[in-house]
């Protein structure tokens, strides 16, 4: 368990200590206003470094252009009347041109809104994730000795790393399998671009289309260790719980009621 | 075990360098930054005593302008 | 990526300021702090998984009173952090719509009646009319006209609680668990073969061994983590052997270096095969043999188990006495197996003569290690009892017992058919730690520490589970009480008995969760906590004991077991129990013929007196009540069976029961032990616990310079040459049994042509009432299919998914077919699951038995199947 101390009021601070500037010492829950509706119009572009999730960044992209004048790679485009995409906003393909990552992120200095996030860091960018689509065709799946993917990634070891396993149809050799790291991954492209197949088997998606997401009722039980919580509070009554309650039990009356399993077909 | 967050500033010219500094720390860790030379920082610490210690020596390194206390969490012990 | 805890509070802190101070955070550092605070509010205890008999350990967590998450234990030894699919759900299987929370009787007017609708009723109302009920049959039959149908999931608290309330009670040892259809037959096994029940080895075996053999076992989807630890081995260890004998192929075999898919029934056959091989190339460990084991056998002619008049059971002279057996010599030993050639066994069996020699030569070599696993396959069979003999047999004849790496090891179906079932003995024959009631000195030891006058335990062994639902349709047992299980829809040969519950003069109640079939049919259904709503512990198939916390309360009115049975035993006066008592047939030493006697003026003279209760004679005793609640091991958890009676009725009981096991083998730990363990495998003998028993070295009961100690104390006087010879003592000895093939009980004909297999699948629970309610379990597998050779399918002009009726001479039900996907069946055998309440397949089953350990043959029945 932690807590958060306020410090201001602690006998063992010092003057020295104490904060001068009060907005610093806010110590409240973080209320994000941010809202994300992964339901809605999940997009098939891919968008600058920077971008707000889709929603948000279609409705402050005004179209101007400039990350694409910035772009010293050439790799941002903008969306033309005959392409399935919102007409006038960036956007990458990075099988013909990856992100570079470029230190200072040009095209989020030149974006005049919100759209592209300023400040963002290049390695804190989620332009996409990278998804080893095609087991089948990745060599390195077949037990081949490729990996172009994870040497081609600017974050190699980190965003692409490789698992080993024994490969049993020699009895001899192992495998050394590209695994992506969300945490990581920048959906830059490089592995895209790199992939040396004729069609690659490792494409970018974008974030909301690449993502499953775990129930809040499960934990990986492995991330951090098994502690017992040491302040634990009997609750007084049972949850609330759809169904439970008096409406429920008609509803479980009618079901004691139903024999259709019971009876012969 | 505790955690700190803190907020130190320096030129803006001096960031990168500022921040490589205090990465090198193995109780320090530098998570965001900003043009005018912000940084949020955070320490680890064993107890009170010793974070206060670290934020001094913060206070302490050369271009730093300012290192304030801005944000304090005690992990209680498990047995 | 590891996220550690510390990580997350300086991700928050780090985006708190950052925030406050106005620089921009980015999404996912966002979406993780969000996570974080949330979760901040979560509190984690350790529990254990409601489910199988592997016994994983869990981290629950909760916040504003309901189970919000739950995630493998990596500090818990059987998993290491992993959970299968259905342990991933722990948290959901208690929030179905449709719970239990009242009373529910069938009334008329106002008034319990037979034939009347259910409706909501306080506990009073309930517990007068199960009283009355009960007492109507009890006063005029007698002890043996009530019963109690318990369970593997049982509690140990609980099973120990409704063998106190039945046997020192009210004096009936007509308490039997659903642990009857599913390990008996390994019980039977253990006994016979070691005289003490339980597998000597541990899971620590997989990560030593060289070959693991699989009979009638599909761990892949029953066993789930034990079969990721076999799966590490095989690619990690090169010598490494799987072997997968089954009637059907299964996910195990995708894992085999050799599949041998067998008749129904010949496994007996394949067993003899092998032991006569392994003779005939010398490659018995005779050493071994001569110091450690005897040879056995016994009577042939033993019937299947079914009631006396069924054509089956005729000129079987020995249906009764199926369990005597008496040693022989070695030669005869090899004399009987002659017969048991490859050639032979291949006919019988359809495996190959090649194949058999490449698993006969597994268990030959020396310098293998190898373990056997079964579950259902061997002990729902009607001969379980010989067939779990005949493994033994194989590993005994190569000294491969009892020794890191090597060894038969029986898996258990349910999280505490060990713990619970076994240990406990919630069994019809049974008293605590492997007592028996027929034996005086284990009577006397159990009335000793139950603090009962001499005789108040019944000797007569009660009716074992089949028994009571032929009681129930023969009018012989009246009043039937179901708790932990759901009988109507796992019994085999079901219509017959839903309808004797439904027609005649009897009284069923159902202690259940959620609106199954058995509370359908039941009389009285009571509502009850679940798991992580009341304390407990589970024993798996390891012999490690796990125990847990409340977390969470019940909804409504539900409570858990252990206060229905604490509650209902108030009811009790010991006038009434303790009394002169007609015991039908009972002729034993000691007691009057047909009587329990009147134990009332001895009970007087120890202090008791005839208007107390059971509640205050068997649990609210002065020992008991020395266990205060609040107790600091709760941790700030809540008890509410503590709350209600005022003591900590779980660790009273707990430390009562483990008076039972201490130097008699099944020694268990003090309870507060086990809250600061991840369980401890028994026995537990100066804090330790121990891995494989009967091995010097390891297990504190065998002496140095012994190497084995095959120390069970069952059974271990014996005839020796023949039934009449003379009694002869074998401590420390082993049994190796020689057992012969026999037939099924029923077979394909031309009126009913195909096999039927039952079983479970890896998403579905038993019979489902708790899977079934998760959504996204039911929509992995929604209803039970009827798995088909697609030749079999095709000879019946039927498709891929077409529906079906199918039937056996004592039932039928319909669902759809599917000819490919987990389960590729031989030509002439279908397989369909039994967790589905509207493919009720046990009203086709057989309930015929194995006649020694009474468990129901699940696996072999005739049936046919038409299109719908």
């Amino acid at each position: 368990m932690s807590r958060k101390v306020d410090i201001s009021r602690r006998d063992f601070m010092t003057g020295a200590f104490r904060s001068r500037n009060a907005a610093l010492a806010a110590t409240g829950a973080l209320a994000w206003t941010h809202v994300v509706d992964s339901s809605r119009g999940a997009g098939d572009s891919l968008r600058p470094p920077g971008a707000l999730p889709e929603q948000g960044f279609l409705a402050s992209c005004i179209k101007c252009g400039q990350c694409v004048e910035a772009c010293p790679f050439d790799t941002l485009k903008l969306a033309t009347a005959e392409e399935q995409r919102a007409t006038g906003v960036p956007y990458f393909e990075p099988r013909e041109t990856p992100c570079y990552m470029c230190e200072d992120a040009p095209c989020i200095g030149a974006c005049p809104t919100d759209a592209l996030i300023e400040d963002t860091p290049i390695e804190d960018a989620r332009m996409g994730l990278a998804v080893l689509l095609d087991q089948e065709n990745c060599l390195a799946f077949q037990g081949l000795r490729c990996e172009v993917c994870y040497r081609a990634c600017p974050l190699m070891g980190k965003a692409i790393r490789l698992e080993l396993r024994p490969q049993e149809r020699t009895g001899k050799h192992a495998y050394f399998l590209p695994v992506v790291d969300s945490a990581s991954c920048t959906g830059c492209g490089k592995c895209e671009r790199a992939c040396i197949i004729l069609e690659s088997a490792i494409k970018v998606l974008p974030l909301d289309v690449a993502k499953g997401r775990l129930g809040e009722h499960y934990r990986f039980g492995w991330t951090e260790e098994a502690r017992i919580s040491r302040d634990f509070e009997a609750p007084r009554n049972a949850p609330d719980v759809p169904g439970w309650g008096e409406a429920g039990l008609r509803k479980v009356l009618e079901s004691m009621d139903d024999l259709s399993g019971i009876e012969e077909p | 075990m505790t955690v700190s967050g803190i907020v130190m500033a320096c030129r803006p010219e001096h960031l990168g360098e500022m921040t490589g500094v205090v990465n090198a720390l193995d109780w320090a860790e530098v998570h965001y930054t900003d043009q005018d030379g912000r940084l949020v920082v955070t320490i680890e610490a064993s107890d009170i005593d010793e974070s206060m210690n670290r934020l001094k020596e913060l206070q302490g390194l050369p271009r730093a302008i300012m290192a304030e206390l801005a944000e304090f969490v005690v992990e209680e012990a498990d047995d | 990526m590891i996220q550690t805890r510390r990580d997350f509070i300086k991700t928050t802190v780090a985006a708190s300021v950052a925030t406050s101070i106005g620089i921009s955070v980015p999404a996912a550092a966002r979406a993780k702090t969000e996570d974080w605070q949330r979760e901040e509010n979560w509190k984690w205890d350790k529990s254990v998984c409601r489910f199988c008999g592997v016994g994983c350990g869990i981290m629950v967590a909760t916040t504003a009173g309901k189970i919000v998450s739950v995630k493998g234990d990596p500090e818990c030894p059987v998993n290491r952090g992993l959970n299968c699919v259905k342990g991933y759900f722990n948290a959901k299987i208690m929030y179905g719509e449709d719970r239990l929370t009242k009373p529910l009787l069938r009334m008329k007017d106002g008034k319990f009646d037979k034939q009347g609708k259910f409706a909501p009723v306080s506990w009073e109302k309930a517990f007068d009319v199960m009283e009355a009920k009960f007492k109507e049959y009890y006063d005029e039959y007698g002890p043996a006209s009530v019963s109690i149908f318990g369970s593997g999931q049982y509690t140990i608290d609980e099973g120990y609680a409704a063998t106190k309330f039945m046997k020192a009670g009210v004096r009936s040892n007509n308490i039997d668990p659903n642990a009857r259809h599913c390990m008996a037959s390994a019980v039977a096994g253990f006994i016979q073969t070691f005289g003490i029940d339980e597998p000597p080895g541990c899971y620590d075996d997989i990560e030593l061994t060289d070959a693991v053999v699989l009979w009638g076992a599909n761990m892949a989807e029953c066993h789930p983590i034990l079969w990721s630890r076999v799966t590490d081995r095989k690619l990690t260890h090169k010598p490494m052997k799987v072997v997968n004998l089954s009637t059907f192929t299964n996910r195990c075999s995708d894992l085999s270096d050799l599949e041998m898919i067998f008749e129904p029934q010949t496994d007996l056959a394949i067993m003899n095969f092998i032991a006569r091989y392994m003779i005939k190339k010398g490659k018995v460990n005779q050493a071994f043999v001569d110091k450690h084991c005897i040879f056995a056998t016994g009577p042939e002619d033993i019937g299947y188990g079914l009631p006396a008049d069924h054509p089956l059971e005729q000129g079987q002279t020995m249906r009764n006495k199926a369990g005597a057996h008496w040693s022989i010599s070695f030669d005869e030993f090899k004399k009987k197996l002659e017969p048991y050639t490859a050639e032979y066994v291949s006919k019988l069996s359809g495996v190959s003569v090649e194949k058999l020699v490449e698993l006969a030569e597994l268990y030959s070599d020396p310098k293998k290690k190898i373990i056997s696993f079964w579950t259902m396959g061997f002990n729902q069979h009607s001969r379980g009892t010989w067939v779990n003999e005949q493994i033994y047999m194989v590993h005994l004849l190569g000294g491969k017992m009892s020794t890191p790496g090597s060894g038969a090891f029986s898996l258990t179906g349910q999280p505490s058919a060990c713990g619970t079932a076994r240990e406990v003995g919630t069994f019809a024959h049974r008293l605590p730690s492997d007592m028996i009631v027929a034996k005086k000195p284990h009577r006397d030891k159990s009335e000793k520490l139950w603090k009962l006058p001499e005789n108040t335990l019944n000797p007569k062994v009660g009716t074992h589970a089949v028994k009571m639902v032929r009681g129930l349709r023969s009018g012989e047992v009246k009043f039937f009480w179901a708790m932990v299980t759901n009988p109507f829809q796992d019994f085999a040969n079901a219509n017959e008995w839903i309808k004797a519950a439904r027609e005649k003069d009897n009284f069923i109640v159902v202690s259940d969760c959620y609106p199954t079939v058995s509370a359908k049919v039941a009389d009285l259904v009571l509502p009850v906590a679940m798991i992580y709503e009341k304390w407990g512990a589970y024993g798996n198939a390891e012999r490690r004991t796990q125990h847990w916390r409340q977390q969470v309360k019940a909804p409504g009115d539900a409570k858990g077991d252990l206060w229905q049975i604490l509650e209902f035993s108030k009811r009790f006066k010991l006038k009434e129990v303790w009394k002169e008592q007609p015991l039908p047939g009972l002729k034993v030493e000691g007691f009057p013929d047909g009587k329990l006697p009147d134990v009332l003026t001895e009970a007087k003279a120890m202090g008791y007196e005839p208007e107390q209760t059971l509640f205050e004679v068997l649990f609210a005793t002065p020992e008991m009540k020395k266990y205060k609640w609040p107790d600091k091991i709760a941790n700030g958890h809540p008890n509410d069976i503590a709350d209600d009676f005022g003591w900590f009725v779980h660790k009273a009981l707990w430390q009562e029961y483990r008076q039972f096991g201490i130097g008699n083998g099944h020694d268990l730990a003090d309870f507060d032990t086990y809250h600061h363990v991840r369980g401890l495998r028994w026995p537990v003998v100066n804090g330790k616990e121990t891995q494989w028993r009967f091995r010097e070295g390891y297990d504190p009961y065998v002496k140095p310079g012994e190497g084995f100690n095959f120390y069970g104390k069952a059974l271990k006087k014996i005839p020796s040459g023949g039934p009449k010879g003379e009694k002869v003592a074998l401590a420390g000895k082993a049994k190796i049994f020689f057992r012969p093939y026999a037939e099924p009980a029923e077979s394909p004909d031309k009126q009913y042509d195909l096999w039927l297999c039952t079983g479970r699948v890896l998403e579905h629970w038993h019979s489902g009432s708790m899977t079934k309610r998760v959504a996204e379990l039911n929509r992995a597998v929604p209803y039970a299919k009827c798995y088909m050779h697609p030749a079999d399918a095709k000879a019946r002009g039927l498709k891929r998914h077409d529906e079906v009726v199918i039937e056996s001479r004592r039932g039928k039900v319909k669902t759809r077919i599917e000819t490919q996907g987990r389960d590729r069946m031989p030509e002439g055998m279908i397989f369909v699951p039994w967790f589905d309440e509207n493919v009720l397949i046990n009203k086709l089953t057989l309930d015929a038995t194995c006649p020694i350990s009474k468990e129901t043959d699940y696996k072999k029945c005739a049936v046919r199947v038409r299109k719908a």
